[in-house]
C-alpha cells in the first residue's frame, strides 16, 4: 500500500505540475484561470439546457434518467477517450523502463496509473455534474443528499468506464503484438477515431424514423425506462442516478460495490498480463539494410531552406502524433465536409438552396468573405504553424547551433504549415464542387482567398509559437495537444473567423462590396508584412529561449 | 582557435552559473575541460557554439566574434552536444544528408565522407535505419558523423565518449589528434580523466563557475609535485579551491 501511495503521489506530481520548464508559475496559473473562464460558456449553456429540460422529463416520470444520460454522456466519453489514452500512460510513457526495473508489482504500477488516469477523468466528470446538480437543486429544491451523493459521483463513476479500457487495453497488449510499437498503435488509434467519428455522423445522420419513434415510445413509458438503456452499456449509471436524484443509499452501496468488483478484476488481469505485455515495449527494430548506390542519388546537395523544409515534412510526417493532429486535420476536414453533403438529406437541400443564391449580384463579395474566414480557419485547425517551434522539445538547441539563420528556420516552418494549410484549402474546395453548383470561377476566387488568409493565419500562428513555445514535454502528443500557445493563437483565428462570416451576414448589401474588398486588401497586405515580421522576429524570439 | 574573454552567465538574476573565465584554445590543441556536475562545463560549451548569450565577456571562433556574426562563426564549429538524441526519426543517412547541407557541403565530398566515417564507425548497415532504432552509443556516433562530415575546423565536444564502443572511441580519440595535428582547435568536456591525460595538450579544471587551471598537465603537476595522475591533481585542485 505504501508503494502504491508513494508511486501514486510521484505521478501526480510530474503530471500535473504547474512548472514548465521556463515558463513562470504565475503565467501558468493565469493561462489555467482563463481556460477556465473560456469554458464558463459552455457550463452554463449545460446548466440552462438541464434546467429547461428537467420539469419536462419530471413530468414523463424520467428525472432519474436525465440524470442517467448526463452519467452515460461522462461513462462513454471515458471510456473513448481512455482508449487513446490508456496505452500511452500504461505502456508508451517514458518513465515505463524505470518503473519495470524498479521492485514494484503489476498491481502497483496498475493501481497508481489507474488513479491517474481517473484523476485526469474528474476534469470532465465535474464539467457536467456542476452545472447538472445546480440545474437539479433550481429545478427540485436543494437536498443535502443530492449534493453529497452528486460529489461521490463525480468522484467515482470515471472508475468503471476505465476499468473497461485498461483491461481491454492489457488484453490487446498481451495477446496482439502488432499494437506493441508505439508508431504503430498510434497510426492506428488516429485513423480508428476518425472513422468512428465519421461513422456516428453517418449513423446520426441516416437514423431512421422508426428508430426515433422507439426511443420517443420508451421516454413517454415512464417509470425512469431510459435507465435501462443505458444500463446494458454501463450498469453502474442506474444505481448512481437514483442515488443522487432519490437520495438512494442502497443504491450508491450498490453502484461502488460494481466499480470495487471491476476493479477487482482489473488487478487480477494485469496481475497476469501487465508485465508479459509492458517489457519490451521500448526495443525498436531495425532492417540492419547496406547503404546501396540508390540512396546515394538522393543526395544531391540542396538549398538549406528547402533542406530544412524536407526535415520538417519528414519530421511531422513520421511522427504519429503529429501527423494525426497536424496533418490529418487537413484532410479530415474536407472529408467531413464530404460526408455532410452525401448522406445528410437535410444538408443536400440546404447546400441546394446556396447554389440557388450565386445569381444574386453582390454573391462574389459572399465568397470573399467565406473564402477569407474559411482559410483563417483551415490554416490555424492544422497547427502546423502553431506547433513550429514545440514540435521541436529538447532538440530546440539544435537550431541554436546549426548555421542556418533563425530567419531561415522559421520560413521553412512556415512554408510547410502554408503549403499543408494550401493542400486542406484545395481539398475543401473540390468538397464543395461535390456539394454545389456554382459557376468554376467562383471556386477559384474562393481559393485565391482561402490561400491569402491561410498564409495569414500560419503567420500569427507561428509567431505565437516563436515566443511561447512549449519545449517541455514527455510525449509527443502533448506538443501539439496540451499547448496553450498553440492553443490560444488558433483561437484567435477562430475568433476572426467568426468575426469575418459574421459582418458578411449583418453587413447590407451596399457595404457588403466595400467591406469584402477592404477585407481583402487588409489581408493580402497583413499576410506580406506578416512573412517580413515573422523572419525578423524570429532573431528575437529564438535568441530568448 | 577559440578565444573566451571575461565570460559570465547568470541565470535567475542571480546564480552564476559561469563567472569571469577566459580561456584560450589555439589552433594545433586539443584542451579538455573538465570539472564536477554542475560546475558550469555545458553552460561555457552552450556560449562558446551560440546556444546561449553571456551576460558579459566576448567569445570568437577564428577570430570571428559568435555575437556578432554568428552564422560565419557556427560555420567554423562542429558541435556534439551531451544528448544524442537529435531527430529520431529521421533515418542516419538523412540526418547526414541534412546536416551536410547544412554546412554546405559539396555532393561529391559527402558521398566520400559517408563511405569513410560508416566505415570508421562500423555503421554502414545502420544509416538506411531511422535513428529512433539506434542504441545510445550508436545515436551518438551519428552525432559525431554529423559534425564530421563538414569537417569544420573548430571541433566542441561536450562528453563525446559516452556510450560509444571502445573501437569507436578509440578511432575518435586518434581522429581528434590527427585534426589538431592539421593546425585544427578541439575542446572537449569529459569525466574520465584517463582519456584527459592522455588525449589533451592543455585541461580546464572548472569549478563554481570559475577556471582553477588553465594549462598543460606539467604545469599542473609542477604546482602539485605530489599528485601522480591527473585523477589525483584534479581532486586536489577541487579541495583547495
Amino acid at each position: 500500500m505504501r508503494k502504491y501511495l508513494s508511486l501514486t503521489k510521484t505521478l501526480v506530481k510530474s503530471g500535473f505540475s504547474l512548472e514548465d520548464g521556463k515558463a513562470r508559475k504565475l503565467y501558468r496559473i493565469l493561462l489555467y484561470v482563463i481556460l477556465l473562464v473560456s469554458f464558463l460558456p459552455t457550463l452554463g449553456g449545460i446548466y440552462f439546457l438541464i434546467d429547461a429540460a428537467l420539469p419536462l422529463y419530471t413530468q414523463i416520470d424520467q428525472t432519474a434518467s436525465l440524470m442517467g444520460s448526463i452519467l452515460f454522456l461522462v461513462c462513454s466519453t471515458t471510456f473513448l477517450l481512455s482508449l487513446f489514452i490508456i496505452p500511452s500512460v500504461f505502456y508508451f510513457s517514458n518513465d515505463i523502463d524505470l518503473l519495470l526495473a524498479l521492485p514494484l508489482k503489476g498491481e502497483h504500477i496498475i493501481a497508481a496509473k489507474f488513479t491517474v488516469c481517473v484523476i485526469y477523468e474528474y476534469l470532465f466528470a465535474f464539467a457536467l455534474l456542476i452545472p447538472a446538480t445546480a440545474a437539479y437543486i433550481h429545478v427540485c429544491g436543494f437536498s443535502l443528499s443530492l449534493c453529497v451523493f452528486a460529489l461521490l459521483t463525480a468522484l467515482l463513476i470515471p472508475i468503471f468506464p476505465l476499468t473497461i479500457s485498461t483491461a481491454l487495453t492489457i488484453m490487446i497488449m498481451r495477446f496482439m503484438p502488432f499494437f506493441k510499437n508505439k508508431d504503430h498503435f498510434h497510426f492506428i488509434s488516429g485513423i480508428l477515431l476518425v472513422a468512428v467519428g465519421i461513422s456516428l455522423s453517418i449513423a446520426m445522420n441516416s437514423m431512421q424514423t422508426g428508430e426515433e419513434g422507439e426511443l420517443l415510445n420508451l421516454l413517454m413509458s415512464g417509470n425512469n425506462s431510459l435507465l435501462t438503456l443505458f444500463m446494458k452499456l454501463f450498469p453502474i449509471i442506474p444505481y448512481f442516478s437514483y442515488a443522487i436524484v432519490q437520495g438512494s443509499i442502497i443504491d450508491f452501496m450498490i453502484g461502488v460495490g460494481i466499480c470495487i468488483i471491476a476493479l477487482m478484476i482489473l488487478l487480477s488481469i494485469g496481475k497476469l498480463w501487465y508485465f508479459k505485455g509492458a517489457i519490451g515495449n521500448s526495443e525498436s527494430g531495425s532492417k540492419q539494410k547496406k547503404l546501396t548506390e540508390l540512396s546515394h542519388r538522393n543526395m544531391k546537395q540542396t538549398n538549406k531552406v528547402i533542406a530544412y523544409l524536407k526535415k520538417e515534412w519528414r519530421l511531422l510526417l513520421r511522427t504519429p502524433a503529429f501527423a494525426t493532429n497536424c496533418i490529418g486535420s487537413t484532410v479530415i476536414f474536407p472529408i467531413l465536409l464530404l460526408f455532410m453533403t452525401m448522406f445528410n438529406q437535410d444538408q443536400k437541400v440546404m447546400f441546394s438552396m446556396i447554389s440557388s443564391i450565386q445569381s444574386d449580384s453582390s454573391f462574389v463579395y459572399y465568397v470573399i468573405m467565406f473564402g477569407l474566414g474559411s482559410g483563417l480557419f483551415i490554416g490555424s485547425v492544422n497547427m502546423v504553424s502553431a506547433t513550429a517551434v514545440s514540435r521541436e522539445g529538447s532538440n530546440y538547441i539544435v537550431m541554436k547551433y546549426l548555421p542556418i539563420s533563425y530567419r531561415d528556420q522559421i520560413h521553412a516552418k512556415l512554408l510547410l504549415g502554408i503549403i499543408l494549410g494550401i493542400i486542406g484549402n484545395l481539398l475543401t474546395v473540390i468538397a464543395l464542387m461535390c456539394a454545389l453548383s456554382f459557376d468554376w470561377y467562383y471556386y477559384i476566387i474562393l481559393f485565391l482567398c482561402m490561400c491569402i488568409s491561410t498564409i495569414l493565419s500560419n503567420e500569427i500562428c507561428i509567431i505565437v509559437d516563436m515566443y511561447k513555445p512549449k519545449l517541455v514535454w514527455e510525449q509527443e502528443a502533448s506538443a501539439v495537444k496540451q499547448n496553450f500557445s498553440s492553443f490560444f493563437a488558433t483561437m484567435i483565428m477562430l475568433g476572426l473567423c467568426a468575426c469575418l462570416i459574421f459582418i458578411a451576414i449583418i453587413i447590407p448589401n451596399e457595404y457588403l462590396i466595400l467591406t469584402s474588398l477592404c477585407f481583402l486588401v487588409l489581408c493580402t497586405i497583413a499576410s506580406i508584412l506578416g512573412y517580413w515580421l515573422s523572419g525578423n522576429l524570429a532573431q528575437h524570439a529564438i535568441n530568448k529561449l | 582557435m577559440i578565444e573566451i574573454k571575461h565570460v559570465t552567465k547568470i541565470f535567475g538574476g542571480t546564480k552564476k552559473a559561469v563567472d569571469d573565465i577566459s580561456l584560450t584554445i589555439n589552433d594545433g590543441e586539443i584542451v579538455g575541460f573538465i570539472g564536477e556536475n554542475g560546475a558550469g562545463k555545458t553552460t561555457t560549451i552552450k556560449m562558446i557554439t551560440g546556444i546561449l548569450n553571456p551576460d558579459e565577456g566576448e567569445i570568437a571562433i577564428n577570430h570571428i566574434s559568435i555575437a556578432k556574426e554568428p552564422l560565419k562563426a557556427k560555420k567554423e564549429i562542429g558541435f556534439v552536444p551531451d544528448q544524442a538524441d537529435i531527430f529520431l526519426r529521421l533515418k542516419g543517412i538523412e540526418y547526414l544528408n541534412f546536416m551536410a547541407d547544412m554546412y554546405e557541403v559539396k555532393q561529391e565530398m559527402r558521398l566520400q565522407r559517408i563511405q569513410e566515417l560508416a566505415e570508421l564507425f562500423s555503421m554502414e548497415n545502420a544509416l538506411n535505419d531511422k535513428i529512433l532504432s539506434y542504441s545510445h552509443g550508436m545515436r551518438q556516433k551519428i552525432v559525431i558523423m554529423g559534425v564530421l562530415i563538414s569537417d569544420p575546423k573548430v571541433w566542441i565536444l561536450d562528453e563525446p565518449l559516452t556510450g560509444l564502443d571502445p573501437q569507436s572511441a578509440f578511432r575518435l580519440k586518434e581522429r581528434m589528434r590527427e585534426h589538431a595535428q592539421r593546425g585544427n582547435s578541439v575542446f572537449f568536456s569529459t569525466h574520465v580523466l584517463e582519456v584527459a591525460e592522455k588525449l589533451c595538450d592543455k585541461v580546464a579544471i572548472i569549478h563554481k563557475g570559475s577556471i582553477l587551471f588553465f594549462g598543460t598537465l606539467e604545469a599542473l603537476q609542477a604546482q602539485h609535485p605530489s599528485c601522480e595522475s591527473l585523477e589525483a591533481l584534479f581532486l586536489e585542485v577541487i579541495q583547495n579551491a
